[in-house]
């Protein structure tokens, strides 16, 4: 999925400041004894309360609200395994296609409510039918609930129902009754209401400013040792957040600029740790119309293109370059895919071999003007390419302008696309791979325009066999990912990675998880010791 | 008077019902696509379809635009595609914020621009005039923007004296906050005796008041002094001269109250400035307002609040020349409302 | 007289249109003010900077906006002195080629809003009535935009680009112009000289432009000197926000912007686009209150 958040890297820093939290509050002479307040700055805005529609950057909130059945996390080797989340244990038969989840007994939803299999099953059925990401489901034929703590979920095709059932949109279990009441009325959860089983609590929302979260007592993992409350500023400004942090005003701040990440850690209040993402940076080559529709110059530009600067200056240094369009850490991402690395010389030969002796042709680049990332590595691709002989007109337009135009008429459209993306569920990378440079009839992700009836077949039939046969599906996915190596219908340039700055006296292990790009688990922010 | 009153009220719905035309027709010629920013970044084609649909976009352009001018009449202004929020509720639940900056701005500028005006003329072509003067371009001809940066960098980054963002400290905003009354921190804290949050919330607000009042405080000093030595010039002046007035009475009293009138203009010139300045200055100090509100909806092409600012802008700015019409026929006797 | 973004200064009457002794009077206001001295010494400054850029800027190319990352973010120093930026580009050439289209932009936001607002005024202000009725009910509706903000939502809408900006800004510019035409105009239509020129049946287009127009130019010249430098305020405001000049445009609201995120460490990197903005806007309307004055000796002090 493509972000139009300001920041494309993100990068969450704890500090400390607790302490002064409370001395403030002191001072003021009102007292409480059990305040435990987590103050929090993000970038991320609400755009529904609605857990069915949600599709957006709202998940921040949703996902420490609502949970899922079973959640998705990382293998220190980098293999998906999942964890219990609302249903203890689950299991499937041979082929996939029948799967059942055993609920944990005791869970309350926030209004009081016992979690029953009619919650589950309204809430997927839900999902399927109107969900914001209700593409994810499209395997589902039926969900039966024998009892009130089983649900079985039957597949119409062999299918990974684990990493749907994980997913980090349509996949949270909210309260049946909330879900009939907003099926009367569409302005519902407008209001900003909620009903799920999560740690916190929404509590107020002021809208495009503020949201609250209050602890929930009666969580089934207990509460004692965490935040009690949190308060998250929404801040479009990064900036905004670095100040906030730095002057003591906030806790943890999400997406504040990276380039201040040397100086914050240099302060020595905090420890870095670095974790991947899954977002991932792609330059589409217009493979509509000359120069570009030939193999060997979008081969030539593939090895000028500067990965090592735009991972220095995109990412400050953050990024690792990419292997293809999947970024790492996510299925079929592969180490045996091939990649380019900025060799100027055998660019200037291919352009020759293909008849551009010296380069000599102008190409546009468009980027999402409200990409500071791309803002800033685009005039080293302009650099790049001009030692080759090629001009590049930069153009920086917003995303929504940016997309329609490219969507609207491939050979009146740009020559070169960038193009921040990130998965939408834990299977990922097949999605990276199919709405990027899958051939469709008319563009939507794909912006290279690339059609290849081969590709096509490879990635159609990975997705088929990856229920059953998970490694036969691998080795068909390499072969498309060789297949976008050597046709170049795009530069793949680095995979974002997020920078945790932990204060000394927290530790936020588990805060993040690649499997849900965005979300910052509050939970899980506790005390060292 | 009353006749006069009315005729201008009638002149001016005409003004809006024509600039909510224009702005309609503005916003109807958006190259992007609205329902792809209400959905947000991760809009799929049919999704996309179904908002266009309960937008009422797929209907023609003058069915919507009698649509949108009947549910402006209920008071329906529509709702952000961002945030989902009705745009006059997001409006006035944000208002206060902005009106607190751009008063206290105001009053600075009257404050320290008015007796600047007013020395600077008595003192005509001393080293104080000098400095009035080009004091005054200077604060006219400042970006405010990069003022405000520089500002905060300095006092609040480097010196660490005020916070650098938001209207209130966190902690006591979410878990004390202050009653609700009239939404202007500095009054509702005060109301409620709350001396350290009233310490607080003036801490914050310093800086952005300052920054906004450069521009009205440069232009009301300027003013004062040219309708001062306008007014200083005349018959009566020198006659209270010869009979014998006190320096001190004449300046600040006497010619003071005459020298008024154009000063009261370039206030409410100052006034409208300010409903854009302050776009500005929230940007920089991530001040809770407006004008916030407006530079997202301008990034986003948020057209509901696009127009909703816009016209409420322009509701603001015909007020205040409404009112300052008024108030100079009261003070001068020479307007006269016609 | 229009400051800042749109705010009416003088009425446009007040000044009056003076031949005798300005030279006089020039030379005079340039030896005895020295806002004066300095306003003419900036513009002069930046007219030289935006034609001789490439000649003048330590490295033309980086002015452009061609990179270096090895050089990032460097201190002020004599290698560099105004520093370097996040992409290592030499920030003294990067404000030196921000002259260009600061200059470009000026000239052509005041040329646009002349060349529409000055014959609709003059033609309004010459005829009355009816038509002279319609133009002031449309300036009318121009002007009760807050300042700024049609031309902020024209460009969002049209999309962020520096050419959008520009006619945004003469669309919100142009109605000043005509209110002091029209003024001028007025003022002159019953003038003896104009009077003869009917009475000997010289057509009115002529009278208009050889009469009236002479007599307009120099109000509308101090007018457009005064604007000038509020346009660039107003261009490096829009840039700023995000919805004026792009990158790699050499635009110094988008430096200021750029170098926003680390304006406590890297200073230089905002400190020196915004000094530009606000050096040639003081010199500009400095410059613009001594022409007043020459052009007024009632106004002089």
């Amino acid at each position: 999925m493509r972000g139009r958040f300001r920041f494309g890297l993100s990068v969450v820093i704890l500090t400390a400041a607790l302490a002064a939290a409370t001395a403030g509050w002191t001072a003021s002479g009102e007292r409480h004894a059990s305040l435990q307040l987590l103050r929090v700055s993000s970038t991320a805005a609400v755009t529904t309360w609605d857990p069915i529609a949600s599709f957006s950057t709202e998940v921040f909130y949703m996902a420490n609200v609502y949970e899922p059945l079973i959640w998705a996390t990382q293998t220190r080797k980098g293999k998906t395994t999942f964890t219990p989340g609302l249903a203890s244990t689950w299991s499937h038969n041979g082929d996939s296609t029948r799967w059942t989840f055993h609920l944990r007994k005791g869970v309350t939803f926030h209004n009081g409510d016992p979690v029953t299999s009619a919650d589950v099953k309204a809430s997927i059925e839900a999902a399927a039918d109107h969900g914001g990401a209700s593409f994810i489901w499209s395997a589902l034929k039926s969900v039966v609930t024998p009892d009130a703590s089983t649900v079985i979920i039957n597949a119409s095709a062999p299918a990974r129902i684990d990493l749907v059932a994980s997913s980090e949109y349509d996949a949270w279990i909210v309260c049946k009754s909330a879900l009939e009441a907003a099926a009367k009325d569409s302005k519902y959860w407008a209001s900003g209401r909620e009903c799920g089983t999560g740690p916190y609590m929404l509590k107020s929302y002021t809208a495009g400013t503020q949201v609250v979260l209050a602890g929930y007592q009666k969580y089934w993992r207990g509460l004692k040792g965490h935040f009690q409350n949190v308060v998250v500023q929404i801040t479009p400004e990064a900036i905004t957040q670095q100040q906030m942090l730095t002057s003591g005003q906030i806790d943890l701040a999400f997406y504040p600029p990276s380039e201040n990440l040397k100086k914050l850690v240099a302060s020595g209040k905090f420890t870095k740790t670095v974790a991947p993402t899954s977002e991932t940076y792609v330059a589409f080559f217009n493979t509509t119309r000359a120069p570009l529709d030939n193999k060997t110059v979008r081969q030539a530009l593939s090895w000028a293109m500067p990965y090592a600067n735009i991972v220095k200056v995109g990412a400050y240094g953050l990024g690792t370059q990419s292997r293809g369009p999947v970024p790492k850490g996510i299925f079929p991402w592969s180490k045996t895919t091939p990649q380019y690395h900025q060799n100027l010389a055998k660019a200037r030969k291919l352009l020759a071999r293909a008849g551009h002796q010296g380069g000599k042709f102008t190409l546009n680049l468009t980027y999402a003007a409200e990409n500071q990332a791309e803002a800033r590595f685009a005039p080293l691709i302009k650099d790049a390419f001009k030692k080759v002989g090629v001009k590049v007109n930069l153009k920086a337009i917003l995303f929504n302008q940016q997309w329609a135009q490219a969507k609207a008429d491939p050979t009146k459209a740009q020559d070169i696309f960038l193009l921040l993306y990130w998965p939408t569920y834990s299977d990922a990378g097949a999605d990276n791979l199919w709405s990027l440079f899958h051939s469709s009839k008319k563009p939507f992700f794909n912006l290279s325009y690339w059609k290849s009836e081969t590709y096509d077949k490879l990635v159609d039939d990975g997705a088929a066999i990856t229920g059953s046969n998970e490694a036969a599906a691998q080795s068909k996915y390499n072969q498309a990912m060789r297949m976008l190596y050597n046709e170049a219908p795009g530069a793949y340039l680095f995979d974002a990675r997020v920078a945790l700055l932990v204060p000394k006296g927290l530790t936020a292990r588990g805060v993040m998880n690649i499997n849900y790009p965005f979300v910052a688990f509050f939970y899980n922010v506790k005390k060292k010791g | 008077m009353l006749h006069w009153i009315g005729r201008r009220l009638l002149s001016s719905i005409v003004t809006l019902f024509a600039i909510t035309t224009i702005t309609f027709v503005l916003a109807r010629v958006i190259p992007s696509d609205p329902a792809a920013v209400y959905i947000g970044p991760l809009a799929r084609p049919a999704e996309i379809a179904r908002v266009t649909k309960q937008l009422g976009l797929d209907r023609s352009v003058p069915v919507q635009y009698l649509a949108y001018m009947r549910d402006l009449f209920k008071g329906d202004w529509g709702s952000s595609l961002a945030t989902k929020e009705p745009v006059l509720g997001g409006i006035m639940h944000r208002l206060p914020a902005t009106l607190e900056l751009i008063l206290s701005a105001m009053t600075i500028a009257v404050l320290v621009g008015v007796p600047l005006g007013v020395l600077a003329a008595r003192m005509t072509g001393r080293p104080i005039d000098v400095v009035v003067r080009i004091g005054s371009v200077v604060g006219i001809s400042m970006p405010i923007f990069w003022l405000g940066l520089l500002m905060q960098a300095f006092l609040s980054g480097k010196l660490g004296l005020v916070p650098p963002t938001s209207r209130l400290d966190l902690t006591t905003s979410v878990l004390n906050p202050i009653p609700h009354h009239t939404g202007f921190n500095l009054i509702d804290a005060a109301i409620a005796g709350r001396w350290a949050t009233l310490g607080d919330a003036a801490k914050h607000l310093v800086l952005p008041a300052l920054t906004l009042a450069a521009y009205p405080t440069g232009l009301v000093a300027r003013m004062t002094r040219a309708s001062m030595l306008d007014v200083l010039n005349q018959d009566y002046i020198r006659t209270a001269r010869t009979f014998g007035l006190r320096e001190r009475r004449i300046l600040w009293q006497l010619a003071l109250r005459n020298a008024f009138a154009p000063t009261l203009t370039v206030i409410g010139l100052s006034f409208a400035y300010l409903l854009t300045g302050t776009f500005f200055v929230e940007l920089v100090y991530d001040w809770p307002g407006i004008g916030q509100f407006a530079t997202n909806a301008l990034l986003n092409v948020d057209y509901p609040v696009i127009m909703g600012i816009t016209l409420f802008g322009a509701i603001g700015f015909l007020s205040i020349n409404l009112v300052v019409d008024l108030l100079q026929a009261r003070l001068d006797p020479r307007v006269r409302l016609r | 007289m229009t400051t800042g973004v749109g705010v009416p200064w003088v009425e446009p009457d007040a000044i009056a249109p003076a031949a005798t002794g300005m030279l006089a009077r020039t030379q005079r206001t340039l030896r005895r003010d020295p806002a004066a001295l300095f306003g003419s010494f900036v513009l002069f400054v930046f007219l030289l900077t935006a034609a001789l850029a490439p000649w003048l800027a330590p490295n033309a190319e980086q002015g452009r906006g061609a990179t270096d990352v090895g050089a990032r973010e460097l201190a002020p120093s004599w290698a560099h002195l105004f520093g370097t930026d996040h992409l290592g580009r030499d920030m003294l050439s990067r404000v030196i080629f921000g002259a260009r289209p600061a200059l470009l932009v000026a000239v052509a936001v005041v040329l646009l809003a002349v060349l529409v607002g000055v014959p609709l005024g003059m033609v309004a202000g010459f005829r009355g009535g009816r038509i002279d009725e319609l133009l002031m009910r449309i300036t009318d509706l121009f002007l009760s935009f807050p300042p700024l903000l049609l031309a902020m939502v024209i460009t969002a809408v049209l999309g962020p680009s520096l050419i959008h900006a520009s006619l945004a800004l003469a669309v919100s510019w142009w109605p000043w112009y005509a209110r002091l035409a029209r003024g001028v105009t007025q003022s002159l239509r019953q003038a003896p000289f104009i009077d003869a020129a009917r009475v000997f049946g010289v057509r009115e287009p002529i009278i208009l432009l050889r009469h009236i127009l002479r007599n307009a130019t120099t109000p509308i010249l101090v007018q457009a000197t005064v604007d000038a430098g509020t346009v660039i305020l107003a261009i490096g405001s829009l840039s700023f926000l995000g919805l004026a000049a792009q990158p790699p445009t050499p635009d110094w609201g988008l430096m200021v912007a750029n170098g926003r995120t680390s304006v406590v460490t890297e200073w230089w990197i905002a400190t020196f686009p915004g000094l530009a903005i606000f050096l040639t806007t003081l010199g500009l309307n400095l410059l613009g209150d001594a022409m007043r004055d020459i052009l007024d000796p009632r106004s002089a002090t």
